[in-house]
């Protein structure tokens, strides 16, 4: 056979492949900031892996732009990651543990351990801003008093830093509404309820599945 | 009526399936759809098998699986030889008359050692008081193992030899009572055969063990927002998963493309109602078994030390230093709190040292003390509770070995049991009254030694004796019998337990009779009835 008509073949079942593996094409919704819009083709195979907690320390560390020791220590002696959720984590363990491969399972724990890890980080990371004159997430949002718009840009800055990626609209609007959540449930106002929303919507961006798996 | 068989009608009885009846709402019990295949079928409605799987939770047993990690002897306790009843006294592992004490129908060794052989640390071993205490509890049914591999033999020490579809002993307990608790299964110590996943996957993933890896820290793991300094209260934080929960995620990009992974589903499963109902517990706090210290700043983070912290604490004064004592404190609160039905613990392979010595009233290092072994100094008798391999240090010297670890396990076995006998389940009944602690073996050890010699070292030998201490058990029994010339154990009949010389016991049926004796019906698979091994019909 020609190579040409070799190569034609190639890209012909690989598309055919392609297309073979992706079913479910969702419908498109409408773009009010609420729902996505994008259409996107769901995974037959759906492989995705288990971002262990030694990588995703670091990752959120980079993100954060935090030293990796102060991503989160418990009780402020106790790496997170390291040594108190090490195994639950995904980690191991051999010398002292005889862990020596990953749980064959998610512990039922470790959706509990990311959320410590991810709430002490980003606490951390807004206090720190709140402290900076160049913070690294409230960099246009007036603390006291945030306009929609401010909130808008710094929830652009969560995805952009946490997922590196640009948020959709429903996800900027999601996050930024969540601050009348704030200050509905807790009833807290001013530089608080914004140090808390900061907070959280750090928080919900780093325990998003795209931030735990890949 | 026996006290085994009670109807608890107690408030508290009422009170545990209230709070069963949350859990199960919360989704933290078994989606039941498969159990047909499981082995706990005849069901034609899985709503009717989930009714049962509950119920049976409100009258369950309780069994502790403590190892012998590395390979005890039971030549070396209750299966002790007197040097004057064997033939072969001067190359068989038997011991001074003086040594071995009768209990009931068991043997108690009391031993004083110079050293645990190449370590200069005098050892007592003592075995005769808690053989004493427990002997009505007390049973040992000889078998003949079928691997002196350490993770082979520690695999098949629970699951008898796949036994029944591969289901380790403590996914059986889980699968027949665990429904309407927090965490069915939890394994405190990690790394051996003993905790490893059994071989059925089709398990509701519930009765899987969930590992412990250091049983002080553990409890951080069960709150996520509980201690966190700074953090937003924890109603805000709920708000905060329930956005990204049913809007962020689902509505991703890549929410949407991996809906399907079986990963993703555990894990949205698992931060759903499963952490829902741990936090609501404050489990943080109700397993925190340190005490505020400086090691421990549990006020300065908002958290504190377990009402019952005192209580364990005295029973496991070592706990910081030990594991293994860590591990049983622990192991008593999941089960007191009513969040486990099995609980597995061990010693460790790695060395513990203490620096104190046993008592710890005195510093055993003083300025100008020889302590340099080379110099003829030695080490105070405790510095080493747990020799580096555990039992496994038997290669280099056995008999010191073996009566340092035996008292180790008695030991922690001893305190667990008082712990358990002064907790009340309901209506009058402890909750010693429906445990079991099974003394899980790697294998035994090989019953010669040089001639005449003290100080031996010993190989792996799959002839071996199992210990179970339970209410449940037929206690106060050794079933099969050891030949004082050879060492070697032989078997019992099944149903009557008299001893047959020309029989031994498979790991299966050890398995069937120990699972019975905890109610588990072994449903799919032809094992025999190993009436001989439990207490009741």
């Amino acid at each position: 056979m020609h190579p040409e008509r070799i190569s034609v073949l190639i890209v012909t079942f690989s598309f055919l492949a392609a297309a073979n593996a992706c079913t479910g094409e969702s419908k498109p919704g409408v773009d009010n900031g609420s729902v996505p819009t994008e259409r996107v083709l769901a995974s037959r195979q759906a492989r995705v892996k288990y971002k262990s907690g030694a990588r995703y320390a670091s990752d959120l560390a980079a993100a954060l732009d935090l030293p990796r020791d102060a991503v989160c220590r418990e009780l402020g002696r106790y790496d997170c990651v390291d040594e108190v959720h090490r195994i639950v984590l995904g980690g191991v363990e051999p010398y002292t543990l005889g862990v020596r491969e990953p749980l064959p399972l998610i512990a039922v724990t470790a959706p509990i351990a990311q959320d410590r890890v991810a709430l002490a980080a980003c606490t951390e990371r807004i206090e720190r801003d709140f402290a900076a004159s160049e913070p690294l997430f409230l960099t246009k949002l007036d603390v006291d008093a945030p306009t929609p718009g401010q909130l808008e840009e710094a929830a652009g800055r969560f995805y952009d830093r946490i997922l590196r990626r640009e948020a959709a609209p429903y996800e900027i609007s999601a996050l930024a509404q969540f601050h009348s959540t704030v200050t509905d449930e807790s009833g807290e106002s001013g530089a608080t309820a914004t140090r808390d929303w900061a907070i959280l919507s750090c928080f919900m961006v780093a325990t998003t599945l795209e931030s735990v798996f890949y | 009526m026996n006290k085994q068989t009670k109807r608890m009608v107690s408030s508290s009885r009422r009170s545990f399936l209230g709070r069963m009846a949350k859990l199960a709402a919360a989704g933290t019990s078994i989606s039941v759809g498969g159990l047909g295949v499981l082995g706990l079928g005849r069901h034609a409605r899985a709503q009717d098998a989930e009714e049962e799987a509950l119920a049976r939770s409100a009258d369950p047993r309780f069994l502790i699986v403590l190892s012998t990690t590395g390979g005890a002897s039971m030549l070396d306790a209750m299966l002790a030889i007197r040097e004057s009843e064997s033939a072969n006294a001067r190359t068989l592992n038997c011991f001074p008359d003086s040594a071995v004490r009768t209990v009931g129908p068991f043997r108690a060794v009391d031993i004083d050692l110079p050293s645990l052989g190449p370590i200069p640390m005098p050892v007592k071993g003592r075995q005769s008081a808690l053989v004493e205490a427990h002997q009505a509890d007390m049973m040992v049914a000889t078998w003949q193992r079928t691997s002196v591999n350490h993770l082979v033999g520690q695999r098949r020490a629970v699951s008898g030899n796949s036994a029944w579809y591969g289901r380790t002993l403590q996914e059986a307990v889980a699968l027949t009572y665990g429904a309407g608790f927090a965490l069915p299964n939890v394994h405190l110590s990690a790394g051996t055969g003993f905790t490893e996943r059994g071989s059925d996957a089709a398990l509701p993933t519930y009765c899987y063990g969930e590992t412990v890896a250091d049983p002080r820290l553990w409890p951080l793991s069960l709150h996520g927002s509980q201690g966190v300094l700074g953090a937003p209260s924890h109603d805000l934080v709920k708000q905060a998963r329930i956005l990204r929960n049913t809007r962020l995620d689902p509505q991703s990009r890549f929410g949407r493309v991996f809906a399907e992974s079986p990963r993703l589903k555990t894990w949205q499963h698992l931060r759903g109602s499963p952490q829902q109902a741990l936090e609501a517990q404050d489990l943080i706090t109700q397993l925190m078994i340190s005490p505020e210290s400086a090691e421990f700043p549990l006020d300065a983070y908002g958290l504190g030390s377990s009402p019952d912290g005192a209580l364990v604490r005295s029973a496991f004064p070592e706990f910081a230093s030990d594991p293994l004592e860590a591990q049983a404190a622990l192991a008593f609160l999941l089960l007191k709190y009513r969040l486990s039905v099995t609980v597995t613990l061990g010693p460790s392979s790695s060395a513990v040292i203490n620096a104190d010595g046993a008592e710890g009233d005195e510093d055993p290092y003083e300025e100008g003390m020889d302590d340099d072994p080379t110099a003829g100094g030695g080490l105070p008798e405790g510095s080493i509770p747990n020799p580096p391999l555990a039992f496994d240090f038997s290669h280099s010297e056995h008999r010191g070995v073996q009566a340092l670890m035996w008292s180790r396990v008695l030991g922690v076995a001893d305190r667990l049991i008082g712990l358990l006998k002064s907790e009340e389940w309901s209506n009058g009944q402890s909750f010693w009254d429906r445990s079991m602690i099974y003394v899980a073996n790697d294998f035994g050890r090989s019953k010669q030694r040089p001639s005449g010699a003290e100080q031996f070292g010993t190989g792996h030998d799959l002839n071996d004796g199992a210990l179970i201490i339970s209410p449940l058990a037929n206690g106060g029994s050794l079933l099969g019998g050891i030949d004082s010339d050879t060492g070697i154990t032989y078997g019992f009949d099944p149903s009557t337990g008299d001893p047959d010389r020309g029989r031994q016991m498979t790991e299966a049926e050890i398995y069937a009779g120990t699972a019975q004796a905890l109610g588990v019906s072994l449903d799919g698979v032809t094992l025999p009835d190993m009436r001989a091994m439990r207490r009741s019909a």
